[in-house]
């Protein structure tokens, strides 16, 4: 990479550091330390909610993914508006009212201390590996591209973030946050400018050779439990997702409890609910356009160029054969894509048919070279994540790639911070200040917290170098995560209905624990955004069932 | 100093019973924090959830015309 570049992403790691240290200043109790002594405005606090959700694979992955599958992905988020203005009318309000610092806290108060340390705990469990793969996941393609060993990779991305978010909190990470989304933001936008400039046929040209191949079919309507993105499972499991996610989970509801007021908190929340969808179509309509770009400009065969140089090596004349086969199919594929672009009225379908018959020949080639390098590496060679990585590096003016890779670098970095800062909040509060050491000075826990801080950034660094080696470790993180959140979410529900009892909330969570595990086991096609409907309704049903004739919780 | 139960309506006994909860004096280990001054205005909860759901609409609008003239 240009020197440029790297005086770019090395002068923006460095301001975030040194800013993060600023913030510091000041904080000197666990409420200020935690959060910002709730003191924060709501678009700060917004900004934040949305680098906390937008992270490096979204950067990475979710570009490659609109480049090889187009925009049905944003069908995911349909839910998220929803569930931001159900989360403003009843959670935000009970949990920001309540002064908590954790939303298992108030469990506590609702219910009894069991209930209130079992989700902290799963909380704890799923988030501390999630944080893992966070790292990991740009960790991997960083050291692929740029011939960096894994632990470098993982050094670099999450040394300086646990360095702000130890010393500086909630304030340094919530304000690192609106930078990051900034940047990001600037980045995709200078990108899309870019390409449109760079493409040989115009926007709506473009447009047409990405519709002839279906990467602009946002909406499916076909109801079927099997497909993960469809409208029916963005709508019903990505509401109770988003409302899992954002109501219960300690790293979003954090967010919002460092704002001023009930009123500005769900302003906050009601942010993400504006710009997540258009903001997502951004972000794969960068990839889509990426494709198209890649019509006129032959593209590498593998994407992944440690795979690449490997596959070279090993195999070089049988490489050498389907790397010519490649260029042949993708020089017809250009010609049929300019005869698109060219073409109009029955002229145009028959191009766009021809050029569909390319595509096809095209993509059989990379499924042989994939193939190839799966078992000449012995790795999973899906190359999706490399796609955009290999064009901001080749194709981007000087300057902007740099710009690119802060904005990945700074992704990864917002949710990584959120993610140490909440897993520090709820081992401290949950933990040990309730079961270890119930009475000490603010200086005790701030040091304390500093040190849980520093403790899961080691933690999450760790799991970042084992999850590399694992190649579906994501998906697992994912399912994983859908394992737990229904009923988290079942636990809060059942908190906001009155003859709702502790017994019932405690056991309720178990058995909507226990109804996912047989949905998961005894029916894997069942898409994991169901998890989430399946685990919340279980826990509310067992929930207020065992509730009859159960005591009440002795504090409420 | 005293804290205030959330000023939204209580539609259901059930739910102001819980607000009762969260609003409860809290434990003793709980650090008060006292409210902060009056801050430039904020746009109510319903004008927001207004503008949401327009731009929400829009935004489904647009992404249906661009499947809609894109894909044959």
């Amino acid at each position: 990479m240009h020197p440029i570049n790297w005086l770019i992403v090395v002068g923006y790691i460095t301001y975030v550091v040194v800013d993060g240290v600023r913030r510091s200043k000041g904080t000197h109790e666990i409420e200020g330390y935690f959060l910002a002594n709730r003191s924060l405005p709501w678009w700060a606090v917004g900004l934040s909610v949305m680098a906390t959700q937008l992270s490096a694979v979204t950067m990475i992955g979710t570009t490659g993914q609109g480049a090889t599958d187009g925009m049905r992905f944003v069908q995911f988020y349909f839910g998220l508006p929803i569930a931001m203005v159900i989360l403003g009318v009843t959670l935000v309000p009970f949990l920001h009212g309540s002064k908590v610092f954790t939303a298992y806290e108030y469990l506590e108060r609702r219910f009894d201390a069991k209930t209130r340390s079992l989700t902290a705990f799963l909380f704890l469990l799923s988030r501390g590996m999630s944080c893992g793969v966070i790292i990991s996941a740009p960790a991997v393609v960083f050291s692929a591209v740029f011939g960096w060993s894994l632990p470098l990779s993982v050094a670099i991305i999450g040394v300086p973030t646990v360095i702000y978010t130890m010393i500086g909190g909630v304030q340094a990470v919530t304000w690192a946050d609106v930078k990051q989304m900034v940047l990001i933001v600037t980045a995709l936008v200078a990108i899309v400018v870019v390409l449109l400039l760079k493409m040989p046929v115009g926007p709506d040209d473009a447009l047409r050779i990405a519709g002839a191949t279906g990467r602009l079919r946002v909406f499916d309507f076909s109801f079927t439990l099997k497909e993960t993105y469809t409208f029916w499972s963005g709508i019903l499991g990505g509401t109770f997702l988003m409302l899992s996610y954002f109501g219960t989970d300690q790293s979003q509801v954090q967010r919002y409890l460092t704002a001023r007021s009930v009123n500005e908190a769900r302003s906050s929340l009601l942010m993400s609910a504006y710009w997540k969808i258009p903001l997502q179509a951004l972000v794969l309509l960068v990839g889509v356009l990426v494709f198209v770009y890649y019509q006129f400009v032959t593209p590498p065969l593998l994407y992944n160029p440690a795979q690449e140089a490997r596959v070279e090596a090993a195999r070089p004349t049988e490489y050498a054969i389907l790397d010519d086969q490649y260029l042949f199919y993708q020089r017809q594929r250009r010609e049929a894509a300019q005869r698109v672009a060219d073409s109009e009225g029955p002229a145009a379908r028959a191009a766009m048919d021809e050029f569909r018959a390319r595509s096809i020949d095209v993509e059989g080639v990379r499924r042989d070279a994939l193939a190839m390098a799966e078992q000449v590496t012995g790795e999973p060679s899906e190359d999706v994540n490399y796609v955009i990585p290999r064009f901001v590096l080749s194709e981007l003016p000087v300057g902007l790639s740099g710009l690119f890779i802060a904005g990945v670098l700074a992704a990864a970095m917002s949710s990584i911070a959120a993610e140490l800062n909440s897993l520090s909040t709820a081992s401290v509060i949950d933990f040990y200040r309730r079961w270890v050491k119930p009475e000490a000075s603010d200086r005790h826990f701030l040091t304390v917290s500093k040190i849980a801080t520093g403790f899961w950034g080691l933690f999450a660094c760790f799991v970042a170098t084992y999850a590399a080696t694992l190649g579906s470790l994501i998906e697992v993180v994912n399912r994983f995560g859908s394992f737990f959140y229904g009923s988290i979410l079942g636990v809060f529900l059942l908190a906001m209905i009155g003859r709702a009892r502790p017994a019932g909330a405690f056991f309720g969570l178990i058995a909507g624990m226990g109804a996912v595990a047989a949905v998961t086991f005894g029916a894997p096609e069942v898409s994991f955004l169901w998890h989430n409907v399946v685990g919340a309704v279980t826990v509310v049903v067992v929930g207020m069932i065992l509730s009859v004739g159960s005591k009440p919780a002795a504090s409420a | 100093m005293l804290r205030t139960a959330p000023t939204i309506a209580c539609a259901r006994a059930s739910i102001c019973q819980s607000y009762a909860v969260a609003a409860a004096p809290p434990s003793p280990r709980t650090p008060m924090t006292s409210d902060p001054p009056d801050k430039p205005p904020v746009p109510t909860f319903r004008t927001t959830l207004l503008r949401v759901m327009i731009v929400q609409v829009v935004t489904l609008v647009l992404l249906w015309l661009l499947q809609a003239h894109y894909t044959g």
